[in-house]
């Protein structure tokens, strides 16, 4: 590092693109000028700003529902949200090309952002005291990660409004609330791509239109049609109100897993609920592009998308063991247990996390036998496909895995041999291979860390394990003590903290995260590098 | 990885003739023979002598004349394909367990065939697991038997880990192996194996010695003394008290044990070198710089960790045994960690898994593969942010070639997916969650002792059968790294496949599997 020029006596040279980090307001112009150019800040300003009308949606069901509890808590969060995200977008602007590096940091904290935000509903309300702001915090994380893990104990004594919210951060963090930034925002070139690739589950996302912003948008289209669709869907059913309807819908496109009851689905212990919740988590948990490829007329993406139908054949054949594991070895009947065992293999492979648990504990996956329960944690590491809101590792990349780890046994046997990992007939680049097999070594050794400090901070083996490997892959409900008929607090509060962390980086794909907080911290440091931020 | 020359002529007829399964079979029961022979004469004068000495010497007479008609250039040779050389190991280790079986059988160590094939495995998979529940009845000659098994199951995996798998799977990094054992190509490949076959024997024996030394100073008997050494230089951890070290009382024996299982996590090149008084060598590698730093650091961390008040440990005496016994996956059972916070506990798997250095005669996975396995996933990492830059993976000083990195990544998804259907098998097969998952873990690393069902002070004779089978199927993948076992298993499943597939009908249905030929096109 070169030495400041006053240390070595030389005249002050002038600081050349030195950015000033505050915008200065300008009664003439009528606005801020001087804004600095700040990625994290201005897409989490945008964000926060989407956030707004939800909760304004939110209290307006609560004045709807006409309970105690009064918007006004949703009207204020609402308020402040959109004033946070107003100041941070007019007080910054947009770079142009930003660099692949500020784009890490900008993805990480709009998700933190959001989820701080997110936390203000619940404070205010009261729902959690703020004393129990970590509460709030990890309530927020679990919403918007689509986790669904849930340290409200008595749900149903809430507001409406707050319980909507709930469904709502998980609706915002399905699709993701970069994407829908990046949807808004024709000025970035190829930031834009690299943003959305950061927060897209998946190694990349398909391009729909020319543009990243047609993209993004057409995405967010085919999700709120969705969203209409299950929800219609639910409202036809008997017994389900519209609000019911309005909140799992919510929750099942975005494979998150909140529901407004304590006992999940099963309050409704209606097999037609379950069906069209499975079917909508599948189809949720498969590639949107997919999906768009295919509406628009082109049925052959269906067929081409090789790894996306492999989640079908795991999902028919974990349903397949289950439902016998269930049927042979626990002795329920036929019919029980090709219906518990198809609800809750759909819902953890797609990491929705819901549970139709009915009267007398039946259906509840925590007290399945023990092979059933490590065939349910593989279905959570596994994971839904590329691109679709599910978590996990996702069917792609372990087929790559499984694939390569076949091939090195052919290697072995034939030292000379130069073998392609394929999918589908098509061969995968060297390169991929590599990303995905890092992908996989640091997953894995992340859910072990967390499981260490999670078990070092008290929790039993199994709860912890199941607990980081649930967070992880944003699934909901863990194994052990916090099964789906409980909640997370089981765990002590700095294993909750923990757990937040984790679905954070198990749904921004590890590498965002860390990424993210490496090019932050660098950045606080190294002072010369502030330029680029 | 050397090149490798195909037989041609000559050779390729000699090596049909006398395949390399037959020979290392007949070595590996000769070898078996010779031990049978001096457990006889150690039960001299007892009902189970005879059926040792004869065991003994039919054993040791087959060995021989199978070696010396079955011999090869080479057993080892590079120029075999591997599936050849593989189903040389698996055979070997299939005989030995044969004739280890018969020997209990046949000696009234037990009257069930299953008893007596599961204490086979674990014994020479060097397993502290152990299906006899009562080891004071048995005479001398059958536990210095079982101590011998896991001698000669540690002396064969040095074989195979130094010796056979760095030819076919380039994911054995013996620190600067070329200063140690020679793994040169040399004029006469028969002098070669010889000489490698020696030196690996020459530390294995004195590593014994110096522990028999260690624990005859402490205070054990001779023949305790010796039978220890065995099952610790071996990693195997059986004992000869159903007690376990505890029978001895002494805390200079549980020392001198504690030093003997540090010792033998050590790679055996490494022990050569001290041999050889290469010191200078020693500091240099990393790998033991690691090890011995876990070792120490991890003790530490248990000791202060633990909570008396709980029923944890207060003396740092048992943490460092515990710590020492996990790293080099012996499994000696001296502290109950049952007891112990469930951070510890969790550590201990987690210690468990990774195993000591890579040419001890330890499990798991092993320090210098783990250690490039987490850069070359931060290597990604940064790759990601700087595209541009050319990274490359270092261990100590030495680069790790993008060969063995592909290797090695898919040894882990082998090893993690092992685990995961041992620990559905177990749980079909009886076990509670913690159990089947700990104990999958543990037996894959040929250590023994996990949490659950298999806690220190319960053993595999409580076990339902279904549960004792997958132990020992994970026993076996563990102790031979997998490879050998799955490549023969294939090369099995396809001659039958090809044996039979002109019996089929032709025209089967499309869902019907089929053998993909991809891997053998050259």
């Amino acid at each position: 590092m070169v030495p400041p020029a006053a240390a070595v006596g030389h005249a002050p040279v002038k600081k050349q693109g030195r950015t000033k980090h505050l915008a200065i307001f300008n009664f003439e112009k009528g606005g801020f000028v001087n804004r600095p150019t700040n990625l994290p800040l201005g897409v989490m300003g945008l964000s926060m700003l989407f956030l707004a009308p939800g909760m304004a949606i939110c209290a307006a069901v609560e004045w709807g529902a006409n309970t105690p509890h009064g918007e006004w808590p949703l009207l204020a969060s609402a308020l402040i949200s959109a004033s946070l995200g107003l100041i941070f977008l007019l007080t910054t602007q947009f770079p142009a090309n930003p660099h692949p590096s500020a784009v890490f940091p900008a993805v990480v904290s709009t998700w933190f952002g959001c989820s701080v935000i997110g936390t203000l509903p619940y404070l205010l309300s009261g729902a959690f005291g703020w004393a129990q702001w970590d509460s709030a915090l990890f309530e927020s994380i679990s919403g918007f990660t689509c986790t669904g893990s849930t340290l409200m104990s008595d749900i149903e004594s809430h507001g409406r409004g707050l319980l909507m919210w709930r469904q709502l951060t998980q609706w915002y963090g399905g699709m993701g609330m970069v994407v829908l930034a990046v949807s808004v925002l024709p000025l970035l070139g190829v930031g834009g791509l690299e943003l959305m690739n950061a927060e897209a589950p998946g190694p990349d996302s398909d391009r729909l239109a020319p543009r990243i912003s047609g993209t993004a948008k057409r995405l967010w289209l085919l999700y709120v049609s969705f969203t209409i669709l299950i929800a219609l869907a639910l409202f036809l059913v008997p017994g389900v109100g519209l609000y019911d309807a309005a909140a799992h819908a919510l929750s099942t496109v975005s494979t998150g897993g909140f529901s407004p009851y304590s006992s999940s689905i099963g309050h409704f212990d209606s097999l037609a609920v379950e069906l069209i919740i499975a079917l909508g988590l599948i189809f949720c948990a498969m590639s949107f592009a997919m999906h768009y490829r295919a509406f628009t007329g082109d049925f052959g993406a269906y067929r081409r998308a090789f790894d996306q139908m492999l989640f079908l054949k795991i999902i028919l054949t974990a349903t397949a063991a289950a439902t016998l594991l269930l049927w042979l070895r626990a002795g329920n009947s036929f019919g029980l247990s090709l219906r518990d065992g198809f609800f809750n293999v759909v819902t953890l492979a797609s990491s929705g996390g819901f549970a139709n648990i009915r009267a007398g504990g039946v259906g509840d996956y925590a007290h399945w036998l023990p092979p059933a329960q490590i065939l349910l944690a593989v279905l959570m590491l596994i994971g839904g496909g590329v691109g679709s809101t599910a978590g996990g590792m996702k069917v792609f990349r372990f087929n790559i895995v499984m694939g390569h780890t076949i091939r090195s046994l052919r290697l072995a046997s034939r030292r000379r041999a130069l073998l392609p990992v394929k999918l589908g007939g098509r061969i995968i680049p060297e390169r991929i291979v590599g990303r995905v097999l890092a992908f996989a070594t640091l997953f894995l050794f992340t859910c072990g860390v967390g499981t260490l400090i999670l078990s070092a901070l008290g929790t039993d083996p199994i709860t912890a394990a199941s607990g980081a490997l649930s967070a992880m892959s944003n699934m909901g409900p863990a194994l052990g003590e916090a099964g789906p008929s409980s909640n997370f607090l089981v765990f002590s509060r700095p294993a909750r903290g923990v757990l937040a962390a984790l679905m954070l980086v198990g749904r921004l794909e590890i590498t965002a995260v860390l990424l993210g907080v490496v090019v932050l911290i660098r950045r606080s440091f190294l002072r010369s590098r502030r330029r680029q931020l | 990885m050397k090149s490798a020359a195909r037989l041609v002529g000559a050779q390729a007829k000699r090596a049909i003739e006398r395949p390399p399964a037959l020979a290392a079979s007949s070595w590996a029961g000769a070898v078996c023979g010779l031990f049978a022979l001096a457990s006889g004469l150690i039960d001299l004068g007892k009902p189970s002598s005879l059926p040792f000495l004869i065991l003994g010497g039919v054993c040791l007479l087959a060995g021989l004349w199978g070696v010396r008609r079955f011999r090869m250039f080479s057993i080892f040779s590079r120029n075999h394909q591997a599936k050849t050389t593989f189903a040389a190991v698996v055979s070997a280790w299939m005989t030995m367990v044969v004739i280890s079986s018969a020997a209990y059988l046949w000696t009234g160590a037990t009257t069930s065939v299953p008893n007596a094939l599961f204490e086979s495995v674990a014994g020479f998979c060097t397993t502290s697991l152990s299906a006899f529940s009562d080891l004071e009845s048995l005479s001398q000659g059958v536990l210095f038997w079982r101590a011998s098994t896991q001698w000669i199951g540690g002396f064969a995996s040095l074989v195979l880990l130094v010796v056979v798998l760095p030819v076919y799977t380039p994911m054995n990094f013996l620190d600067s192996v070329r200063k140690g054992i020679r793994l040169r190509v040399s004029a006469d490949p028969r002098l070669q194996d010889g000489s490698r076959l020696r030196e690996i024997l020459t530390a294995y024996t004195a590593l014994t010695l110096f522990c028999a030394a260690i624990y005859g100073a402490a205070g054990m008997g001779l023949f305790d003394a010796a039978t220890y050494a065995f099952s610790t230089t071996s990693t195997g951890g059986g004992t000869n008290h159903t007690e376990g070290l505890a029978h001895f009382g002494s805390t200079a024996v549980e020392w001198a044990v504690t030093l003997g299982m540090a010792l033998s996590g050590v790679s055996i090149v490494a022990v050569w070198w001290a041999l050889r008084g290469r010191l200078g060598t020693l500091w240099n590698s990393f790998e033991l710089k690691l090890y011995a730093g876990l070792l120490l650091a991890l003790s530490l961390l248990v000791w202060l960790w633990n909570d008396p008040v709980a029923g944890g440990t207060d003396s740092l005496r048992e943490a460092a045994f515990s710590v020492a016994s996990a790293l080099s996956s012996t499994g000696y059972r001296l502290a109950d960690w049952s007891g112990w916070p469930w951070g510890l506990q969790l550590l201990l798997l987690g210690v468990i898994v990774t195993g000591g250095m890579s040419g001890s005669a330890g499990g798991g996975f092993r320090l210098s593969r783990a250690v490039p396995a987490l850069q070359y996933a931060y290597r990604e990492l940064v790759i990601q942010l700087h595209p541009n830059t050319v990274h490359v993976v270092k261990l100590g000083r030495k680069y790790v070639s993008e060969g063995s990195l592909s290797f090695l990544n898919a040894f882990q998804i082998l090893l993690g997916m092992t685990v995961v259907g041992g620990a559905f098998g177990l749980a079909l097969t009886g076990m509670d969650l913690l159990g089947a998952i700990s104990s999958a873990m543990s037996a894959l690393a040929t250590m023994g002792p996990a949490l659950g069902d298999l806690a220190p002070g319960f053993n595999a004779y409580d076990l339902s059968g279904g549960e004792r089978g997958f132990l020992m199927a994970l026993m076996f993948l563990g102790r031979l790294l997998i490879y050998p076992v799955l490549l023969t298993l294939g090369v099995l499943a396809a001659r039958l496949w090809t044996q039979t597939r002109d019996v089929l009908p032709s025209g089967m249905p499309k869902w019907f599997p089929r053998l993909q030929r991809s891997g053998m096109r050259q």
